[in-house]
């Protein structure tokens, strides 16, 4: 009996993997925003391809463990690059560009230069 | 999974990586370059855990895994060097 069900399972999950990798895809091509189309890329990575890879492994306890370990790898990585990606893009295009950051002109330099001495003590 | 399964899902996710990879084209800036490279490589994590599952063989998610972690690395080392014109 619980044997008959597994392969539809996994079909369900591979589904509902793929139909969350294309959401990401299509949030990525719609937001015109970088901030918003990271927030579409980078949830979407951990939670479309948890679905696939347990799917992978409904049959094979092997395969189960080696996905889960890629699982948990992604999960610890996946927000840490989209950080990275939109602190670059910030410190690059909108830290000196805004306009409420650059009115009080004194107090933005001495915030800039204390994050630079924080960012790289060198 | 069904065979039939297995092949809808393979060619669903070749025309993502297709999109992606045009979308990494025709990227405007750096960043959103490393954005494009980032989702090409999710994809094909997701398409090396497709196979593993559809051909029975655990191997396929070693290589998913290295994959997974040189582009963790690259994406870092991109993204801060782009914005900061070093990388340490």
């Amino acid at each position: 009996m619980l044997e008959a069900v597994v392969p539809w399972v996994a079909d369900a999950l591979v589904l509902l993997g793929l139909l969350i990798l294309t959401l990401a895809v299509w949030g990525v091509l719609r937001m015109d925003n970088v901030y918003a189309s990271l927030h579409a890329a980078s949830k979407t990575t951990a939670l479309g391809l948890g679905p696939l890879l347990i799917a992978a492994g409904l049959e094979n306890g092997t395969i189960l463990l080696r996905g889960l370990l890629v699982l948990g790898f992604l999960l610890l990585t996946a927000p840490v690059a989209a950080a990275a990606i939109a602190r670059a893009y910030w410190r690059k295009y909108d830290q000196t560009t805004r306009p409420s950051n650059r009115q009080p002109e004194a107090s933005v330099d001495a915030s800039a230069t204390a994050d630079q001495h924080v960012a790289s003590p060198d | 999974m069904h065979v039939m399964v297995f092949y809808i899902a393979t060619l669903w996710l070749a025309l993502l990586i297709a999109v992606g990879v045009a979308l990494t084209l025709r990227a405007r800036t750096i960043l959103l370059r490393v954005l494009g490279l980032e989702i090409v490589t999710t994809m094909l994590v997701g398409l090396l855990a497709l196979f593993a599952g559809g051909r029975d063989s655990p191997h396929y998610l070693d290589a998913a895994l290295v994959l997974a972690l040189l582009a963790f690395v690259g994406t870092l080392a991109a993204a801060r060097f782009d914005a900061e014109g070093r990388i340490f």
